[in-house]
Parts: C-alpha cells; structure tokens; sequence
C-alpha cells in the first residue's frame, strides 16, 4: 500500500511539474527531491509510465554544456489525466484531515 | 557502487524487456550520470541517491502492462476486468466445479470408509460381549485388520486432504488476484 500510494503521488508531482513548462529528466527529479525524500531512480518508471499512456512526449534538445537533453511534455490527455488525478487527491487528503480532526477531538 | 556495476545489475534485472526499452532506459541513466557529474557529483554519490538497480528494475517492468493500453484510461480500466471476472466466472462453473465436487466427493467417501473401518471393531467388541458363543476368532481377526487398514487410510486421507485445502485455498486465492487486478502498480 505504502509504496503504491507513494507511487501515485509521485505521478502527481510529476504531472504538476510538467503542466508548468518541459523539463528534462534530471531537473524534474531535483525539482521534486528539493522537496520530497525519495530516491532518485524511482521517478524514472514514472515517466516512461506516463509516456508509454501517452500522458507526455519527448524531445530531445542541444544543450550548451553536455550531451543533448531529453525533454518531456505534457499532452492534452496528460492534462486531463492530471486534474482527475488532483481531483482524487483532494479528495483523499480532504478525508485523512478530517479523520485526524476527528481524532483530535476524541 | 560505480557507474558501471549501477548500469550493469540494471541491465540485468531489465534483461526481459524488449531490447529497444533496455536501450533508452540506459540511455536515460546515463544521460543522468552525465548531469550529475557536470555539478561536481561522484558517481558513487549518484548511485547512492538513485537507490536500489533491482527496486527501479522492478517499477521499470510494472510500466510494461500499460503499453496496449489506449489513452483513454477511465473507463477501460474497469472493462477487461469485467471480461476477467465474466471469464472467470464461467471457467470456474465448467470446467472446475463439477471436478471440485467430484473430489470433494471422494475425499468424504473415504473419510466415511476409513471411519466404518474403526467403527466396525467395536460393533464387532460388542457383539463378541452381547453373543460370545457365536462369535468366532476369525471374525475378531479380520475385525482387527480391517481397523488396522481403516487407520492407515486415516492416515493417508487427512494428507490428502490438507492438500487438497491447500490447493483450493490458493486457487481461490489466484481468482480473488486476478479480479482485484493487484497487479496493476
């Protein structure tokens, strides 16, 4: 349950990143390790996951320092995918802070 | 840790996925191998915040069973398994059923022989007490030997049976995964 659930939230997070603008893999995962402590190699899956579900694309462009980057886009069906994904997510955090009020106030 | 063991155990953990998924999956690694060395990381550092080669190899294979799935994905989550439990429903009332009952059947029947089998040397005990002067040795003998055999097929049936639990209960088990569909990540 545990890793599934963080699995799902991952997508979450990668979704959001990737509805602001295109990045490019390891950027992404500095991006969401900056604020969630997870191991870096777990985000790789979710992106070949949300790209083989046709979620995001891939470019690949030059770079000034360094080999050429692989970018990854957002599509419409990534977007829709993202606000249904937010959706149940909110719900679902709704859920957990009430049951803890309810908790407290026991 | 170095770069090359990283790439290496996560190749081999990959080694069943096609070769053009091998392929960009490394190509990806690398690309990050390369990103992290420009800022100065040694590769070891990189490896340790990458994690587990075997644990990414893992998440890397469950993205498989998206790949024939269309992009719509609301309702088309739900349909095959309706499909599997449809199937599953009739494969389970065909083709297992009647054969569960017939061992089951079978299972019981020699419970109840192997009972009889005990069950009799008393009768036999009584009748001895009850009739002692039409009661021949013979009798007690075959008596004792039919008990004799009534436990060892006691014996025999309660293996049988707690094997034959164990394989109903996985298979059980087996339909309740496949209709959960726990597979999916």
């Amino acid at each position: 349950m545990t890793a599934q659930f963080k699995k799902g939230v991952l997508e979450l997070c990668v979704l959001v990143l990737l509805d602001k603008q295109d990045f490019y893999g390891y950027e992404l995962i500095k991006r969401i390790t900056d604020k969630i402590e997870i191991s870096e190699g777990s985000v790789y899956p979710v992106l070949r996951r949300i790209l083989k579900q046709g979620y995001c694309t891939t470019y690949l462009r030059e770079s000034t320092e360094g080999p050429s980057r692989k970018y990854y886009h957002l599509t419409d069906e990534g977007q829709d995918y993202l606000l249904e994904l937010k959706e149940e997510y909110e719900k679902f955090t709704r859920g957990v802070d009430s049951l803890m009020k309810e908790e407290n106030n026991e | 840790m170095n770069k090359l063991d990283f790439l290496e155990e996560l190749r081999y953990y990959l080694r069943n996925l096609s070769s053009q998924d091998q392929k960009e999956i490394i190509q990806d690694f690398e690309e990050h191998f390369e990103m992290g060395r420009s800022e100065g990381k040694t590769d070891e550092e990189i490896v340790r915040s990458l994690g587990s080669p075997q644990q990414i190899a893992k998440d890397l294979q469950s993205t498989q069973q998206y790949e024939k799935v269309p992009a719509n994905h609301s309702a088309q989550n739900q349909s095959p398994r309706i499909g599997i439990i449809i199937g599953l429903f009739f494969f389970n009332l065909i083709i297992v059923l009647g054969p569960s009952i017939g061992i089951a059947g079978t299972i019981l029947g020699i419970w109840v022989v192997a009972f009889s089998f005990v069950a009799q040397l008393f009768i036999a005990g009584f009748q001895w007490i009850i009739h002692p002067e039409s009661f021949y040795l013979f009798e007690l003998f075959a008596s004792i030997t039919l008990a004799g055999s009534g436990l060892l097929i006691f014996i025999v049936i309660n293996y049988v049976t707690n094997a034959a639990i164990r394989i109903f209960s996985k298979y059980i088990a087996f339909n309740v995964r496949l209709v959960k569909g726990e597979d999916r990540a």
